[in-house]
């Protein structure tokens, strides 16, 4: 088969005159190799082949094909003469667009991995995700992606449409895993309760298991490689033991799936499954109003691509009406329900609330940097526009030259095409390198392992050809036109302007866009880390780095009662003993910490309101001194006190208190409340609104809810300067009262900043792309600069035997310039001004845009284009006029 | 003088053309080189050599007969011409005018 093929290669490139006796002779050499094995001699002749493909050999190709090959060989060859001849401006032209290419095929593969989420699952193009909108009287109360555990289970039964069905749950109580064999144990939040189909309607590779019986029993557990690893610490693990301990969820696991670790392109990122009948054998309250009363449930389905979506949608709502159509009544709502594709959900779930909505990407991000590519790009071909525009006088005698002796206009435009050709391939060559060189620091950049895969994408290669060729002609085209165009007598006139009038203008307009291109990016980047440095900085009433954040105890629960304790009194010593060091100032356990989210969400109204008052609130609790810790500002009532007992009050926020319509602090003080799983709570304080999320958005309705003992999470206020004896105390009191608790903290300032790492992506790709396009321009400017100073030369001279000085001379070569930067900084304002603004909207807490947005870019401008026009205006005006006279040209 | 270029490896080929004499075509050139000048030989390399030799003139060849060993194609006999002897004559004239001139001591130091 092989022999065959490369036979075939051979008699395609072989001259036809020598192939009878050269495959003769490979063919005596293979049958006398084959006693060695066919293997061995088919090898050999593949080999032998190979390199018997060389010029020397090959049939003449060139010489009867239709094209004038003549004629394109010459110009390549006085292409390449030309652009060896003049290095340096060769190596900024090709430097600048390898630079801009490079980056370009960074972005094209940042978009094409952020395009390629969930697109491996086997059947991801007829996987939907159910929305669901919640609306009254026309308004958009709610939209999101948790529906109830009733509507998938109904959904499935009783609309044939749907295939398969599969709903996920996340519960973040923080378990403990515990391996008892190996004495491993460690508190995990990201555990999964999914219907048993779950593997099978999603394509997650499992390396030991079945899939369709991975998730069966009550009792099974399906982990990826890695947790195996950190429990096991090796993978092959089917069928071993594991503990969670974690209250009423704790129970004896048998691995029955380990998985290969989930791919970086996935939207559902979990590290451990467990079935969605296990939380509901153990958590009684979701099945509550027949399954129909929580909305916790992310739920996927099934249909085939011939279905009408809406239809399916109308059935949903009918299903929706027929179970929980009283309820709705009541509270003056209507559910409307959508689908989204399993592929667009990563790019297009902004603004959906659900406890699975994480990993997502934002679609602007992706058109936004696409832009900057684009832009670069486009500043690296004006360098080359530019210079050749610039250098087309010294090139008029050699095109006058050409005409004279015959050439016509569109050979010579086949000439300069081929000169901006061989650049641009040249150029792409670089880029490609460049390309697989900087992938590693991209992957730094956005945190995620990328590898050059674009090859593969054949839109990205027709596409990359495609621009090349765009730019080749872009670049060159207004060369070719201007210089083909210069009449043979004119070319041979001296007394032509010598700055080159042809495309000043055309030259200083690019000039000024590329710089309003490269000043917009820096001011871009510095209001992006305005941006995050005032979200950093602000002050959110607590000090976020003299907080620690302690994990709550979860195992402790099981032995109480064999021990005849109650938890209470393990936190009341536990916290005697914290308090005990001179370090510790206040400690206090909470349902959940700011930058960690709020443990609940529902609807609550006051009591005695109908249903349709309804508004929807977020809920933790939190015990006495947790008020102190976070410095909740009391606008009317009293911090919760020990004395109170377990949830006999709440704190609620200025928020809720406006929503909820209570014109005072004061009226609201005292008054009872209904929550929407019935309790009823009376409203003991009301706070500022406290920090507790991303400053990204707005402050939300709050409910901080007296429990002494739900500590989820201590939060550990410290005062100290020495923080690992500080560390180690707190370990030591932690293991003498929960000595069967792993030990695991982390600093609040940590959690609360980590909300900001898409931002800060956002900034650091920014910042970098911004720099690169200056370098771009830059190294533009600094071709053209040398350029002109060069073309005047004599002139500098002259002045200089005359009398100028240093400074004078400078400023005559530079203010040209600087002119051009004044109004390319100019024009940019604007732009700065309405992105920045429109970016800033995406912010609840802003920082403002004042006159160091502009003043700060400018001045880094200045300084660049400075350096950049100054090292050569100086060099030309300090040369020795007489060396500068006696040049003839 | 006339000179005539000729490389050092296609002045071994040549070399064994006229050793293999009426012999000499591709596998047997091959051959004979890898035994007596214990090199590999590609088949590319000594085809574009012969070929190149054949241009200059200082090998010419003709067609010989077909065989069922090479699948029905013929062997192509290799002869050395005149003027490729005389490449031959020029190469070894001034190998031989080089090694006379060397002084014997620079001879004797080096192998000891």
């Amino acid at each position: 088969m092989i022999k065959k093929l490369i036979t075939r290669f051979l008699q395609w490139f072989c001259n036809p005159d020598f192939y009878d006796e050269i495959q003769g002779d490979l063919e005596e050499i293979y049958q006398r190799n084959l006693s060695r094995g066919n293997h061995y001699a088919q090898r050999k002749y593949f080999f032998q082949i190979i390199i018997l493909f060389r010029p020397s050999l090959m049939r003449p190709f060139f010489q009867k094909s239709i094209i004038n090959t003549g004629m394109f060989r010459s110009y390549l060859k006085i292409s390449s003469r030309i652009l060896w001849r003049q290095k340096f401006y060769t190596t900024i032209n090709v430097l600048g667009l390898a630079v801009g290419m490079g980056v370009c095929l960074l972005i094209c593969q940042y978009i094409y991995f952020e395009k390629s989420f969930d697109r491996f699952h086997e059947k991801a193009d007829s996987i939907y995700r159910i929305t669901q909108t919640a609306i009254r009287n026309g308004e958009v109360l709610a939209k999101g992606v948790d529906v109830t555990y009733g509507l998938g289970a109904e959904g499935k039964k009783s609309i044939p449409e749907v295939k398969e069905m599969v709903r996920i749950v996340k519960e973040d109580i923080g378990y403990i895993l515990i391996n008892e064999e190996k004495h491993v144990q460690h508190q995990e939040n990201n555990i999964w309760f999914a219907d048993a189909n779950f593997l099978e309607m999603f394509s997650f590779p499992l390396k030991y298991g079945d899939p369709s019986s991975a998730l069966k029993e009550m009792y099974n557990i399906v982990l990826t490689e890695t947790m195996a690893i950190k429990y096991f610490s090796h993978t092959d693990i089917f069928g071993e033991q594991i503990r969670i301990s974690a209250g009423v969820y704790s129970g004896e696991f048998v691995v029955t799936g380990i998985l290969e670790n989930i791919p970086e392109n996935s939207h559902l990122q979990f590290d451990f499954l467990l079935p969605l009948n296990y939380i509901l054998e153990k958590d009684r309250s979701y099945k509550v109003g027949g399954g129909w009363f929580y909305d916790s449930f992310a739920t996927y389905i099934r249909m085939d691509d011939d279905v009408d979506k809406s239809l399916v949608a109308k059935k949903f709502d009918d299903v929706i009406l027929t179970n929980m159509g009283e309820n709705l009544k009541n509270s003056n709502m209507t559910l409307k329900t959508g689908f989204q594709p399993l592929t667009a959900i990563h790019l297009h779930s902004k603004g959906l609330s659900g406890q699975v909505s994480e990993n997502n990407g934002d679609e602007n991000d992706i058109h936004f940097f696409a832009l900057i590519g684009i832009f670069i790009l486009i500043i690296a071909w004006i360098n080359y526009i530019n210079l050749s525009t610039a250098r087309a006088m010294q090139r008029r005698k050699e095109v006058g030259v050409r005409k004279s002796i015959g050439a016509v206009k569109s050979q010579l435009m086949y000439q300069f095409l081929t000169e901006s050709a061989l650049i641009n391939l040249l150029a792409a060559s670089i880029a490609i390198m460049l390309t697989i060189i900087l992938m590693p620091l991209l992957n730094n950049l956005v945190d995620h392992q990328l590898n050059f895969t674009l090859w593969q994408s054949p839109v990205f290669l027709v596409g990359f050809l495609f621009s090349l060729a765009f730019g080749t002609f872009l670049s060159g085209l207004y060369p070719a036109f201007i210089l083909s165009g210069i009449s043979p007598v004119n070319a041979f006139k001296t007394k032509i302007n010598y700055h080159g009038k042809t495309g000043i203008n055309l030259r200083k307009g690019l000039i000024i866009f590329q710089f309003m291109i490269a000043v917009t990016l820096v001011a871009g980047t510095y209001l992006v880390y305005q941006q995050i440095q005032f979200m950093k900085q602000k002050d959110l009433g607590y000090e976020l780095n003299k907080i620690l954040v302690l994990n709550g105890p979860r195992v402790v629960l099981e032995s109480l009662k064999s021990e005849g304790t109650t938890l209470l009194a393990k936190y009341q010593t536990f916290k005697n003993h914290l308090l005990s060091h001179h370090s510790v100032a206040e400690v206090s356990a909470s349902g959940d910490v700011p930058g960690k989210g709020y443990m609940f969400e529902g609807g609550i109204r006051k009591l005695g309101d109908g249903k349709e008052m309804e508004k929807i609130t977020n809920a933790t609790f939190i015990d006495a001194s947790f008020s102190q810790i976070y410095n909740f500002e009391f606008l009317a009532g009293k911090p919760f006190s020990d004395e109170m007992s377990n949830r006999s009050g709440i704190i609620i926020n200025e928020k809720l208190r406006q929503e909820l319509g209570f014109n005072s602090p004061e009226e609201a003080l005292f008054q009872k409340l209904l929550l929407v799983t019935e309790d009823t709570l009376e409203i003991k304080a009301v706070v500022k609104n406290v920090y507790w999320n991303s400053l990204k958005n707005p402050h939300q309705p709050g409910i901080y809810w007296l429990d002494h003992d739900y500590g989820a999470y201590f939060s550990i206020q410290f005062n100290t300067t020495n923080l690992p004896e500080t560390i180690s105390h707190i370990e030591k009191s932690y293991k003498k009262v929960f000595p069967n608790d792993p030990f695991e903290f982390t600093f609040l300032d940590e959690d609360f900043n980590r909300q900001y790492k898409s931002d800060l992506q956002f900034g650091k790709l920014f910042s970098v792309f911004s720099v690169l396009a200056i370098l771009i321009a830059c190294l533009g400017l600094f071709a053209l600069v040398s350029f002109s100073a060069s073309l005047r030369i004599k002139e500098i001279g002259i002045r200089k035997v005359l009398g100028a000085s240093m400074s004078n001379l400078m400023f005559l070569l530079s203010k040209e310039y600087f002119l051009l930067l004044a109004v390319a900084i100019f024009l940019a304002f604007p732009i700065v001004i309405f992105w920045g603004n429109s970016w800033l909207e995406n912010f609840a807490f802003k920082t403002e845009i004042g006159i160091d947005l502009f003043l700060i870019p400018t001045l880094v401008f200045i300084v660049i284009s400075l350096i950049t026009v100054s090292y050569k205006t100086f060099s030309t005006a300090k040369a020795n006029p007489v060396k500068a006279l006696k040049v003839e040209n | 003088m006339k000179t005539y270029p000729l490389g050092e490896f296609e002045e071994i080929v040549l070399l064994t053309v006229g050793v293999l004499y009426n012999e000499a075509y591709g596998v047997a050139i091959k051959d004979a080189i890898e035994e007596k000048a214990n090199r590999k030989v590609s088949v590319g390399a000594l085809q574009s050599a012969l070929k190149r030799m054949e241009k200059k003139g200082y090998l010419e060849s003709k067609s010989g007969e077909a065989n069922t060993q090479r699948g029905g194609k013929p062997k192509r006999y290799y002869f050395i011409t005149a003027y490729g002897k005389q490449a031959l004559q020029q190469s070894r004239d001034i190998r031989t005018k080089l090694w006379d001139s060397i002084p014997k001591l620079a001879l004797d130091f080096k192998l000891s």
